[in-house]
């Protein structure tokens, strides 16, 4: 069949054998445009699925690691003494008002998992003085590791007082 | 019922198109080639031959040989230009092969003594093989008469009779009923004749030594479907690429729909789990890096307050747990000069590892200048003050 085939483009006129020539070219061309897209976008998405069924399968694997890892971290801490979002602020509103400062409580954010949540809160207090908010500051880290400060930033007038701080502390709350 | 519009391609490729010529027209010679003689030369040789046997020049003649590999002579044959109708000539163009009746019978496997008989309207020809050198050609005129069939039989007879007399010591003589006819060859570019039960094959390069017509016009003849040849080559190179092409895009849509699909479900099926553990693994960190390390702002702001010189003061202090050892002061002067001091004296201190100062600038028209200090305190330097619970 190819041979007659053959013998029917020879006999073409020249013409007629460039035309034939130059569209099947032409096809390949623009044919293989497409299919090289295709083929690049599909092997994109196998490799990308490939990456993160691998990065899964890391995960499941070390899945009792993690847990055990986590079950000894919360092992340090005293399930009775880790504080919920509620305790958190209560607590940070107590110590602040010990040490003589009225703070300005707002936007908590927890982070919830199966056997430990961390929440934390943004706590602002101006017009303080130096005095007043280290007393805060130390009855904080008193609780340390059940309550913790993750930011601290500290604003001065050009005249030095009163000071104005915004912290944002944290609590892990170990589920009993 | 009509046959299917692609019988022609199960019909195999046509014959090809040869011309043969009157045996009469031509004159035959062997002439003695050495037998390693390369098939460029043998050409050339035979051209020096046929000048000096032929009573016209080279270019007057349409001439071929015939020399199988190894053979000790060629067959030389040649035929006066004008004794070729122009009207025949015109055709050739488009013949595959042109060459004289008996040449197309060279290819035939014929023992030593056989004699085949071609039988012409005007002449007879004799092919004898001979024990030694190449085929011998012997051609006689014909002269029969027009309505009396037993005259032109004996005649006939006696003609063949008289030429096998002149051949001599023929052991096997075949009268051939009929002439040469070209069939479709089993390759491209070899050719293939039958003349009764005797079928000659002759080789491409074989057959371009027999073509008879002008050596220039088959040069460019020869270049033309190299060319074609070409063509039909990158033609098929597109063909495949495009059934190739058509397999991927079939393959191409099975693995998505089949391997990827199910390999994508499975993704999404382990999701929520791995989040989970990932969610625990974070946790896990972040309890860890509660409890055991401290952000400790005041303790820093302490130690990099006790060597402030003159007239320097805080506007802002920052610090973030995610880079515990480094603090960043916001800091104004009315003495630009006890920047770099202070820089100086907090290099100096055990617990600093490095102070750096940036964004300095004045406000237009104020002695004040404003800069930023970003303090990095070696690890585990800065110790937590003393504390008590409330």
């Amino acid at each position: 069949m190819i041979r007659t085939l053959r013998a029917l483009f020879l006999a073409r006129l020249f013409r007629e054998k460039l035309l034939l020539v130059a569209f099947a070219v032409l096809g390949v061309v623009m044919w293989f445009s497409g299919f090289s897209t295709r083929v690049g976008t599909f092997w994109r998405e196998q490799r990308s699925t490939t990456i993160s069924l691998a990065e899964q399968k890391q995960w499941l694997a070390n899945r009792a690691a993690i847990d055990a890892s986590a079950q000894k971290a919360a092992a340090r801490l005293d399930a009775a003494q880790t504080l919920d979002a509620t305790r958190l602020y209560a607590e940070v509103d107590k110590l602040a008002r010990a040490a003589g400062v009225t703070p300005g409580l707002g936007e908590q954010r927890d982070v919830t998992g199966d056997q430990f949540s961390v929440h934390s809160l943004q706590v602002t207090i101006t017009k303080v003085d130096w005095e007043a908010l280290k007393k805060f500051y130390l009855n904080l880290q008193a609780r340390s590791p059940y309550i913790s400060i993750e930011q601290f930033t500290l604003n001065a007038p050009p005249a030095g007082t009163p000071l104005t701080a915004v912290l944002r502390v944290s609590s892990v709350e170990v589920a009993k | 019922m009509s046959d299917s519009p692609l019988h022609f391609l199960r019909a195999g490729p046509p014959p090809p198109k040869v011309c043969l010529l009157p045996d009469a027209l031509f004159f035959t010679r062997a002439i003695p080639i050495a037998a390693d003689t390369p098939a460029a030369e043998v050409a050339a040789q035979v051209e020096l031959a046929l000048e000096s046997l032929a009573p016209f020049p080279v270019a007057q003649l349409y001439y071929g040989y015939y020399y199988p590999p190894g053979a000790s002579a060629a067959l030389v044959f040649a035929a006066y230009r004008r004794r070729v109708a122009a009207e025949q000539t015109e055709l050739w163009h488009e013949a595959d092969l042109v060459l004289p009746t008996f040449a197309a019978l060279l290819g035939a496997p014929l023992a030593a003594g056989t004699t085949l008989i071609l039988t012409h309207s005007d002449s007879l020809t004799a092919l004898h093989a001979a024990a030694e050198g190449p085929v011998q050609i012997f051609t006689t005129p014909l002269a029969l008469v027009a309505d009396d069939v037993s005259a032109n039989d004996a005649a006939l007879a006696a003609a063949k009779a008289e030429l096998l007399r002149l051949v001599g010591g023929s052991t096997n003589v075949l009268d051939l009923a009929t002439l040469p006819v070209a069939q479709a060859a089993a390759r491209d570019g070899d050719f293939t004749f039958v003349a009764g039960e005797i079928t000659s094959r002759l080789p491409a390069a074989l057959a371009a030594e027999l073509d008879v017509r002008d050596k220039a016009a088959l040069l460019t003849r020869r270049r033309g479907l190299a060319r074609d040849v070409m063509f039909w080559r990158v033609a098929v190179g597109c063909v495949l690429a495009l059934a190739f092409m058509g397999l991927g895009e079939i393959s191409l849509g099975v693995a998505r729909a089949t391997w990827q699909k199910v390999r994508v479900a499975q993704l999404s099926a382990q999701r929520p789990t791995v989040e989970k553990i990932m969610n625990a693994q974070a946790l896990a960190t972040r309890i860890e890096d509660l409890s055991t390390k401290r952000l400790l702002p005041m303790e820093m702001i302490s130690v990099a307050a006790a060597k402030i010189p003159g007239t320097i003061r805080f506007s802002r202090v920052v610090t973030d747990a995610k880079d515990l050892e480094r603090v960043t002061i916001d800091a104004r002067t009315d003495n630009s000069g006890e920047i770099t001091l202070f820089k100086t004296a907090l290099e100096a201190l055990p617990e600093v590892a490095h102070a750096e100062i940036s964004g300095q600038r004045n406000a237009p028209g104020s002695p004040t200048t404003t800069f930023t200090l970003t303090t990095t305190f070696k690890v585990g330097a800065v110790k937590p003050a003393v504390t008590t619970a409330p």
